[in-house]
């Protein structure tokens, strides 16, 4: 059950992790084709001045058996280093905030905070690791694990194509990413599933280096 | 002095009485894997005046032959909790189908994706987390007829009457299959399933509404008392 666990979290970490890219890019840009290894950089520079993240976002789901779309809505926040929260407001209300080691969550089903060390669950810790890394705004190394196709420069839009063989291959079959116009940001990511469904993130309301209130960092009940 | 033993004997066989309603409470409490219930009882109400055959036949006139619902789902097993997940469930009680899916509610991957048609599973999608387990698919099938469907006793089921309750048995598969209904609504509370005297599992229903004149329980718990699991299903929406 534990491994259970583990592995929803880090399916679920799988469509955050497209918000942003891995680090360095040593070992891969020179593989890169000189215009979208530039663009992975210029973009990786500008996300990389984020401080603090506060966003809303609407989350449309298209089932290919089911004719309507089911909409979540919520807020993401993000401040580094350490701090990192995910709350959905409608139609349920589920809180998860990392601090540091733990994780804790909360849903309105069992009114219950769950709480999870990181360091007592390595593969807990791999994955919230890696969506930090992501969410930090560097993309070159992503380019391990997925071809990258530039589909339009301006705004800028990616679309990332999963490597054969990675545990992502298995689930996604592509993602692509649109970024604002400024390019500090993403405004929306559209994950297509290797089941035929597919996710749209629209994210709104976003703000940069604006001071985040503590209530942002709370696994409590959000006003619907 | 013999009076004051009798007292004493007496107190003595309240207090053993009072330690076995503890007793009895905390098993209970056990086997329900101490899940707290996070909806409202339906309000019970003395049934002397209910005719069975009345109460079952409107309930049965009051479900929905066909619906499409989304739901959140929570999982838990000995203690252990998996984060709530999103279920689209469409079912056609009539012809024994439904399809049902699951999300996760943040980032929205599918986790599964499964249709039943005529008692034949087809799992169309699962993560492998949830493919590693053989019966996966036939888990949750088996458990989304345990909610949706089979909600009526036969027209010949045996018929027993409480202050609050009206309960139906009838023989099902190697055991017995129990319907409570209580409630001013008389609606279905409770499906309990026996075997050799024992429950094996049940299905709660709390807080139904009505759209379209037919009825939907906005809250479904079913407790699996042999293999110590309990599922919460919430209705967020009905697309009936």
């Amino acid at each position: 059950m534990q491994r259970a666990l583990i592995l929803l979290i880090l399916f679920l970490f799988i469509p955050a992790n497209y918000c942003y890219a891995e680090t360095s890019g040593i070992k891969t840009h020179k593989n890169l084709a000189p215009d979208l290894y530039e663009v992975l950089h210029r973009l990786e520079d500008k996300t990389s001045e984020i401080r603090t993240l506060k966003t809303e976002f609407v989350q449309e789901k298209e089932l290919a058996v089911f004719k309507k779309k089911i909409i979540l809505k919520g807020m993401i926040f993000l401040q580094k280093p350490e701090l990192f929260a995910w709350h959905i407001i409608e139609p349920l209300s589920y809180s998860m905030v990392i601090k540091g080691d733990i994780l804790s969550q909360w849903d309105e089903n069992t009114k219950k905070i769950q709480k999870i060390s990181l360091s007592k669950n390595p593969a807990f810790q791999i994955a919230i690791s890696q969506m930090k890394d992501w969410f930090s705004g560097k993309y070159t190394s992503m380019t391990e694990d997925y071809n990258i196709i530039i589909l339009k420069r301006n705004p800028v839009s990616l679309k990332f194509i999963p490597k054969k063989n990675t545990i992502v291959s298995n689930v996604i079959e592509s993602v692509t990413v649109i970024f604002r116009d400024d390019e500090r940001y993403i405004h929306q990511i559209y994950i297509k599933e290797k089941s035929s469904n597919s996710t749209l993130l629209t994210f709104v309301n976003t703000q940069l280096n604006t001071p985040l209130e503590a209530a942002a960092w709370e696994v409590q009940p959000r006003v619907r | 002095m013999a009076k004051e033993y009798k007292l004493r004997r007496i107190g003595h066989k309240a207090q053993l009485l009072i330690l076995k309603y503890i007793a009895a409470g905390l098993y209970i409490l056990c086997l329900t894997g101490c899940v707290s219930i996070p909806f409202q009882k339906t309000a019970l109400v003395p049934v002397e005046l209910f005719d069975p055959a009345d109460v079952r036949q409107q309930f049965a006139g009051s479900l929905p032959s066909e619906f499409q619902l989304v739901t959140t789902i929570e999982f838990m097993y000995k203690r252990h909790s998996i984060p709530s997940a999103i279920g689209y469930i469409a079912a056609d009680i009539k012809n024994k189908s439904f399809t049902v899916v699951g999300i996760n509610p943040i980032g929205g991957c599918t986790l599964f994706e499964l249709s039943m048609e005529k008692d034949r599973v087809d799992c169309r999608f699962a993560i492998e987390e949830f493919t590693r387990h053989r019966d996966f698919a036939n888990t949750v099938a088996d458990n989304i007829k345990k909610a949706y469907f089979d909600c009526i006793p036969a027209a010949d089921a045996d018929v027993f009457k409480k202050k609050h309750t009206i309960i139906f048995r009838q023989p099902k598969v190697s055991g017995t299959m129990e319907y409570v209904f209580a409630g001013a609504d008389k609606v279905l509370i409770e499906k309990n399933y026996y075997e050799n005297n024992r429950r094996v599992w049940s299905v709660f229903y709390y807080e139904y509404q009505k759209v379209n004149e037919k009825l939907y329980p906005a809250g479904i718990i079913i407790n699996h008392y042999q293999y110590e699991y309990n599922l919460v299903v919430r209705l967020l929406e009905i697309r009936a």
